[in-house]
């Protein structure tokens, strides 16, 4: 049986990026449906003041 | 006052050359000391870790870590350890590290941790040798855990660093079926015992960030897939954290 589903995962770094991902997938294995579990992770510094208090 | 920076899963690779320095331009400004949960490396290769000890050379501030299950990939984790120390990262395995930042002494145990499940569902050390083998590289390690968190007793604050979950409840919508594989309640009776004031893990990249032990000691998951952030910050006051395990 051919297999018809395809799943990406992996980190990207911007939700375009992760769009991206799945159109570029598309382009290089057309008919397939794709499975884009790509998660989003900002690596932005926390903001200011953002500690958490711990006692 | 004492701010502690930690993240878990950086997951460097030779690709990641320029990527994650950014994230902490700033972090000397809004921590002591920086803590990695393991998995510092794809796959335990030591051009990654060359990578990450160059994305965090301008951290300019104590960093210590505990190596990950991917570390061990390429089962050269003795020279990730090397590079990572020749670079200023401490790594530590069932040993512990004491820093002074402001006049607090805050005191580090660490140590990667292994699986084997949560009370109720676990591993146990009972059959064929293979799985006697697994569970008890989880007693050995908690036990080293243990050991090294009560070699700390004096300072003003007791960490545990785990790249494996101590508790269920950072689990968070990992499947159940892998949760022997992402922890043991061993490192949580070790972190009990040893008396720590704070837990952190990394390794469930679709865990939550919060849980505690059953003996009450908070327990935070920084995989920075949970996080979402660079770091995240946690501050003690040093006689607060004293008094509340008194």
């Amino acid at each position: 049986m051919e297999e018809t589903r395809v799943t990406v995962g992996g980190r990207v770094s911007t939700p375009e990026r992760q769009r991206a991902v799945t159109l570029a997938a598309q382009e290089l294995m057309p008919g397939k449906e794709i499975a884009n579990e790509t998660v989003v992770v900002a690596q932005d510094e926390p903001e200011p003041g953002g500690d958490e208090r711990m006692a | 006052m004492i701010r502690v920076a930690a993240v878990g899963d950086l997951h460097a690779g030779v690709d990641s050359r320029g990527l994650l320095r950014p994230g902490f331009e700033r972090v000397a400004e809004r921590a002591d000391l920086l803590l990695l949960a393991g998995d510092l490396t794809r796959c335990g290769d030591p051009d990654e870790a060359r990578v990450l000890t160059e994305e965090l050379s301008d951290v300019g501030l104590p960093r210590i870590a505990v190596l990950g299950n991917h570390d061990y990939e390429a089962g050269r984790e003795d020279e990730v350890r090397r590079i990572l120390e020749q670079a200023g990262i401490q790594v530590l395995e069932g040993e512990s590290t004491v820093l002074d930042a402001g006049g607090v002494r805050v005191g580090i145990a660490g140590s990667k941790g292994f699986g084997g499940g949560f009370t109720g569902a676990c591993a146990t050390d009972f059959g064929e040798p293979e799985m006697k083998a697994f569970v008890r590289h989880t007693k050995k390690l908690a036990s080293h855990l243990e050991e090294a968190l009560r070699e700390l007793d004096g300072v003003d604050v007791k960490i545990a660093l785990m790249h494996y979950a101590p508790v269920e409840a950072t689990l968070g919508s990992e499947p159940l079926e892998i949760y022997p594989f992402l922890g043991s309640y061993l490192l949580a009776e070790a972190v009990d015992h040893g008396g720590a004031h704070l837990a952190i893990h990394g390794h469930a990249h679709r865990g939550a960030e919060k849980g505690v032990t059953p003996g009450g000691v908070p327990v935070r998951n920084v995989a920075q897939p949970v996080i979402r952030h660079a770091y995240y910050v946690y501050s003690f006051n040093g006689k607060s954290a004293l008094a509340a395990t008194a």
